[in-house]
């Protein structure tokens, strides 16, 4: 099916970070939305998806917005790490998907939302913190990564959903020592995300052994936000929703500030 | 969203919340055609993912739920919740709760597999109707159920775990669907029929399993009338048409506990003219070993010699390994080498006391029985990825052993297919030990391989 063989291929071919995003990057870290966004405005495919994400109804922007220094200042430094860190991920997407039903205009989507559960709960949580805030960028490129290891075992993947309640993430890890979320890891820190966010990442596949109490409690919210998101319709018709299993014992200690988050949207 | 099917009863999985914006979305039209032509008996949607749920998505799940019990005469109901949301149900649908709610999976598979093993079932529900009903479809399908009449009761003898094979609580049984129930006894099969027989046991009766009983060598079919109040001549149509095809296979049809004297004397004369038998109840049948053999009751050794292996299944050999070893190493993540070089001659396992067998049939335009005999460890580690937990109680393992042997057959189905040699499946059957295995299946001469696992064997056997 997948061996540690072909997931060391897979890994050789992710490139190094690109020189644009770098540079975004780092006008952001100084607070600089402005140069930014002029640098992102350079480079075509960049400012065509970040036009596109950010004018999604979870950004709640009234009017689309178009120029990139403004994208950038009305976002402010978080929004602006979180946003180009959703492009930085994408760019690990298959040009076709096999395995779940998606394009890109829904796995954009799928960013999207997942942003707008993630910002609400670092709100909710006092947190202000743009390494943070990129974090959730890691979360949808989990499935990325399942659609690419996959989909040339497609058939037998279908075989085993017909005769069994499955999770990716565990298969990944029975046959090649490696779990989804642990290879989404290996790239975060090969890419430059924060230890905290990595730690959060590790944290959001279910049982995992965390120590700092601030860190398990994203991991946990993190993981009932993946699973808000993947009951949404129009992710359950994607396949979406049974790509890893939800661990509801796991998330039982943050069920009611979630709820308080959601406020009136739970009724 | 794909149903899972396992025992004859396909299961959906929604994860997270439901409710009257998605709920549409984990039944569809397309997942209910692809039920149409599935050898089901039983759907339904398992809560132990969902953590939220309101009156409007579960009322949306079972107008789907509804609509394929109408269609496909199955049960439907819910399962895997936890005591809230049992109470939740019951509330929400307090009027009209006219569908089943299973504690866990396995509690819906007692009330819609025959026992293998006449388990001994705790029963307990707060509705003396319930507590009645359950413990008359447990019996009949061949468990030991054991009901307590108080609560008090129930909470002492819930403390005495080891002394049951299962508990039966927080369930209820709403609109059953109507299909005869069947057990298996030895080589035979025992159905149970109740009420009015008439033009509707056509639709009502599971072909599908007594056809497939039929190929697979089942000799015996006992129907027991005890239940049932009259019938018609379409009932008569209906057993002469099983008597034909019992006789074209060698097989006996037997009616117990037949109502004798009155209109009923009539149909008996008739039924008898094409050989479907009449003896007085089951006890007569089963306690009798030399008519149960008469009958087909009884393994016959001389069935041995009959059943040779064909040329055409030998050449299809390649095909089982391939599907074999390529699921078992997809499963295991480990690498299969050939132990010993192939060869026809009986099952011969080294080191039987750390083994788990199974077996699957099929039959078409070629038929045989497929037997794999796992070591435990090996079991364990394919089950854990199918199941993606770790297993570790033995029944757990059978239970899912069942499902990855139904994995590798219709993987062999695939590639016979592609050779335009169509076969259909039969149920897949677990055995705990070698002895299990020896003493159920009268195993003839077969193609014997085994496959080194890192160090364990595991045997491929195929035989007629």
């Amino acid at each position: 099916m997948v061996s540690k063989r072909d997931l060391e291929g897979y890994i050789k071919t992710i490139p190094p970070k690109p020189e644009v995003i770098k540079r975004v990057l780092d006008a952001i870290s100084r607070s600089e939305l402005r140069e930014a966004g002029e640098i992102a405005e350079a480079d075509p495919i960049l400012k065509k998806y970040l036009q596109d994400l950010v004018n999604k109804p979870f950004y709640g922007f009234r009017n689309r917005v178009t120029s990139l220094p403004q994208i950038f200042s009305i976002l402010g430094v978080n929004g602006s790490q979180e946003t180009v860190s959703h492009y930085l991920l994408s760019l690990l997407a298959p040009k076709k998907w096999h395995i779940f039903k998606l394009n890109s205009i829904v796995f954009q989507n799928l960013q999207a939302t997942l942003g707008f559960y993630w910002r609400k709960t670092l709100e909710y949580e006092n947190i202000d913190s743009k390494e943070l805030s990129a974090t959730i960028s890691l979360l949808p490129a989990t499935v990325i990564l399942c659609d690419t290891i996959f989909y040339k075992s497609s058939d037998e993947v279908a075989l085993i959903q017909d005769n069994s309640d499955f999770d990716f993430n565990i298969l990944l890890k029975e046959i090649t020592g490696v779990s989804l979320f642990e290879l989404i890891i290996f790239i975060g820190k090969y890419w430059g995300f924060s230890p905290s966010s990595l730690q959060i990442i590790k944290a959001s596949a279910n049982r995992a052994k965390i120590d700092d109490k601030k860190i398990l409690r994203l991991g946990q919210f993190m993981h009932l936000i993946l699973f808000y998101v993947l009951s949404k319709e129009e992710f359950i018709s994607t396949g979406l929703n049974g790509f890893i299993k939800f661990d509801i014992e796991y998330v039982m200690p943050i069920y009611d500030d979630f709820q308080k988050i959601l406020g009136d949207e739970l009724l | 969203m794909k149903p899972i099917i396992k025992k004859r009863i396909a299961s959906f999985y929604p994860q997270g919340f439901v409710d009257s914006n998605n709920a549409y979305s984990f039944i569809t039209k397309d997942d209910i055609e692809f039920l149409e032509d599935k050898d089901i008996t039983m759907v339904l949607v398992s809560l132990k993912r969902v953590i939220f749920f309101n009156v409007n998505g579960i009322s949306i799940l079972l107008d789907s739920l509804k609509k394929i019990r109408k269609d496909m005469n199955v049960t439907i109901g819910f399962c895997d919740y936890k005591k809230i949301q049992y109470d939740t149900i019951k509330r929400f649908f307090k009027k009209e709760l006219n569908f089943s709610l299973y504690k866990t999976f396995r509690v819906a598979t007692l009330f819609n597999n025959p026992s293998e093993n006449e388990e001994s079932i705790l029963v307990w529900n707060e509705l003396y109707e319930q507590r009645n009903l359950q413990t008359i479809e447990l019996y009949e399908r061949g468990y030991n159920p054991i009901v307590v009449q108080k609560e008090s009761e129930f909470i002492e003898q819930k403390k005495k775990r080891e002394a049951y094979d299962e508990i039966v609580f927080d369930t209820h049984l709403g609109v059953l669907g109507s299909t005869p129930f069947a057990r298996v006894s030895g080589n035979a099969i025992i159905y149970t029929l109740r009420g009015y027989l008439d033009a509707t046991i056509e639709t009502k009766f599971d072909f599908v399993y007594h056809n497939n009983s039929l190929q697979v060598g089942f000799k015996l079919f006992i129907f027991d009338m005890k239940n049932i109040i009259s019938m018609n001549v379409r009932a008569l149509d209906f057993f002469e048409k099983l008597s034909i095809e019992a006789e074209n296979n060698s097989a006996n049809v037997v009616l117990v506990n037949f109502q004798e004297g009155g209109p009923l004397d009539n149909f008996r004369r008739e039924l008898e003219k094409v050989n479907v038998k009449f003896i007085k109840d089951l006890d007569s049948i089963l306690n009798d070993k030399p008519l149960l053999e008469k009958l087909g009751g009884i393994s016959k050794k001389e069935d041995k010699k009959s059943r040779n292996l064909t040329r055409v299944l030998i050449n299809q050999l390649p095909s089982f390994i391939k599907a074999t070893a390529a699921t078992l190493e997809m499963m295991t993540g480990l690498t299969a080498k050939k132990h010993s070089p192939i060869k026809i001659k009986d099952l011969t396992v080294d080191d039987i006391d750390d083994k788990l067998a199974s077996s699957i049939g099929f039959y078409g335009d070629i038929e045989g029985i497929i037997i794999l005999v796992f070591p435990t460890k090996i079991a364990k580690k394919s089950c854990s990825i199918m199941v993606g937990e770790d297993i570790e109680s033995i029944n757990e393992v059978l239970d899912t052993l069942a499902e990855f042997v139904n994995v590798i057959a219709g993987r062999v189905k695939y590639h016979l297919s592609e050779q335009d040699i169509n076969v259909s499946i039969t149920l897949p059957r677990t055995y705990p030990s070698m002895d299990d295995l020896l003493s159920a299946l009268n195993v003839n001469k077969g193609v014997q391989v085994d496959l080194n696992f890192d160090d364990e064997i595991f045997t491929f056997f195929l035989t007629r």
